[in-house]
């Protein structure tokens, strides 16, 4: 009795689980399938071909897309880990005067849908004359309150006798900063770069506003734009792209597995 | 005397200095963070907000008070819109949640290395774009050659048009956003579940109390901060689902899964109503205000 019981509650995960992961395997398996044959539908293909990958090289700048999020995925991570970084060291161990009126007032900001923000910013980055540029897709990003907040509760778990003792040597702050700090700090570093890096790579509504050439735009914007109209889409390319852009994250994932948890847990959980 | 008041002084402005110092190093730090968020986002949110109220063109902004505002609620595609919104995320937070709890639940007992597996299988789908996501999706729900209906043909169900038809494309993106949604609910669940005191659940134990007694008197009421804090991210990035209408349904089939974040979009990028999309863009960030605040009442702690 007690055995079947618990057969019951194993049966639940596991179907669960199947479901969730069953559309990347379908995505996969779509990719490599030819053409002709996705009318009869094969959940275990019995041929690989690589046609729709051909055909989407041939037919979009796939490798332009994947550079284009590349590069902004890298510098808004960079970006976003010093600021933050040394935004959270003030707001943890420096404590200006005012820190905590200024500490509100940007923690405020989460708090406001992205919507208001579009068509303003839209506006501003045409007036500079970066519509269509890398510095619209980057530089309004380089920043996260979310990230700050993160390192901030990270840092002001250090020791402050720390601190004081490297005054007392007659180090400034920047040193401290620099030598003592940042290297203390290097698995919030991770899970901010890795969440951030995943976050960018896969934004879409940002990019899709801030560029018009098809040079210009990101893998997921790309990818958006192959789809002619909403009746008429070619699945074996349009899974192939998919799989281009979703495969690095996923072995990004198995490989910082740990740091993904923490992230999801850092200032979710009471400790 | 004089000689040791002087030095007292000389002491006095040495620390005065130092800490004069030490504040501007610190404004220092917050520097380049403060101008990336002045600039790009407290900036356009006042301007989005004042944007409301004028009517937009590049020559120059005219003040028209309300009318976007009552334009807007003229309009029936604000309130479709508002209603898909709200039934979309009373079908997903909810729900959401209580699969969510009840996974925690089964798994929470199990070895470290089965629990690692499980809550792997349930995120890897939230590392994928919303876009990758809503394309695969959509073709698994195609409803000609679809998996989904190819599946449940084994069973003698359907077919389902799924997103073609407008009484079940709403319904649909819920089912979609649930099934592969919850990894992150139940990391979160699962890390909390490990902070309640075993103590509690021996002595309801010794007490004749059945596993639902203990999850329902016991394992809910100490995860309700939780629940909280779940529900409030839940509503609060429902309200605002965007990738999955752009790239699966376009709003449509006649308007059934038009959110209010994709009105706002189209009415700014597909009509350039900057005015009229700042207008309801504001609605929604009140919404989502009010939403939080009434969901913080309901769980205060001291609640009698």
């Amino acid at each position: 009795m007690k055995f079947s019981y618990k057969m019951i509650l194993y049966a639940i995960l596991t179907a669960w689980a199947i479901a969730a992961m069953m559309p990347i395997y379908w995505m996969v398996v779509t990719a490599f399938t030819p053409q002709s044959l996705l009318m009869e539908i094969q959940l275990f293909p019995k041929s690989i071909v690589f046609n729709n990958f051909e055909t989407l090289f041939a037919k979009a700048p796939i490798d332009r897309w994947l550079f284009n999020s590349l590069l902004v995925s890298a510098l808004i991570t960079l970006g976003a880990v010093v600021s933050d970084s040394m935004a959270g060291y003030s707001y943890a161990m420096i404590k200006p005067k005012g820190h905590m009126v200024i500490f509100f007032l940007v923690l405020a900001c989460l708090m406001i849908p992205d919507q208001i923000r579009i068509v303003p910013l839209f506006i501003m980055i045409k007036n500079l004359g970066w519509y269509n540029t890398y510095a619209a897709l980057i530089v309004p990003f380089m920043s996260s309150v979310f990230g700050m907040f993160l390192m901030r509760q990270y840092m002001s778990s250090l020791p402050r006798e720390l601190m004081d003792a490297a005054r007392v040597e007659g180090c400034n702050e920047f040193v401290f900063y620099t030598r003592i700090v940042v290297p203390l700090c290097k698995p919030v570093f991770a899970v901010v770069a890795i969440f951030f890096f995943v976050g960018t790579w896969n934004s879409f509504l940002y990019p899709l506003i801030l560029t018009s050439s098809k040079e210009m735009r990101t893998l997921p914007v790309g990818l958006s734009t192959l789809m002619e109209n909403y009746s008429l889409v070619d699945y074996g390319l349009m899974m192939a792209g998919s799989s281009i852009s979703a495969i690095p994250v996923i072995l990004f994932f198995f490989m910082f597995q740990k740091y993904f948890t923490k992230g999801v847990t850092l200032g979710a959980v009471k400790e | 005397m004089n000689h040791t008041s002087n030095l007292q002084t000389r002491i006095k402005r040495h620390y005065r200095n130092r800490k004069m110092q030490s504040h501007l190093w610190g404004y220092f730090f917050l520097l380049p963070q403060m101008i990336v968020i002045l600039l790009f986002a407290l900036y356009p949110i006042l301007q989005g907000l004042s944007l409301s109220f004028f009517e937009y063109s590049v020559a120059g902004s005219t003040w028209v008070g309300a009318q976007n505002f009552i334009a807007m609620l003229k309009d029936d595609v604000f309130w479709i819109a508002l209603r898909n919104t709200t039934i979309y995320t009373i079908l997903i937070v909810p729900g959401g949640l209580v699969v969510a709890l009840i996974l925690s639940w089964i798994i929470f007992p199990l070895s470290p290395k089965t629990q690692s597996f499980f809550k792997a299988a349930y995120y890897l789908p939230s590392v994928l774009a919303g876009v990758v996501l809503a394309l695969v999706w959509k073709w698994i729900l195609d409803p000609d050659i679809g998996l989904l209906n190819y599946l449940l043909s084994f069973i003698h169900l359907g077919p389902y048009p799924w997103l073609s038809h407008p009484d079940t494309a709403l319904v649909s993106l819920a089912m979609m956003s649930i099934l592969g949604g919850q990894g992150a609910s139940i990391i979160i669940i699962l890390a909390n579940m490990g902070a309640i005191p075993e103590s509690l659940y021996e002595s309801a134990r010794i007490d004749g109390g059945n596993p639902w007694h203990l999850f329902r008197f016991i394992t809910i009421p100490m995860l309700k901060p939780t629940i909280l804090y779940l529900l409030v991210i839940g509503v609060i990035s429902s309200y605002q689902v965007f990738d999955t209408i752009y790239i699966m349904t376009g709003g449509g089939p006649y308007y059934s899964t038009t959110t209010i974040a994709y009105l706002i979009y189209s009415s700014a990028f597909d009509e350039f109503e900057f005015g009229r999309a700042s207008a309801t863009a504001t609605v929604l960030f009140i919404i989502i205000f009010i939403l939080s605040m009434i969901q913080f009442y309901f769980f205060r702690e001291d609640k009698k």
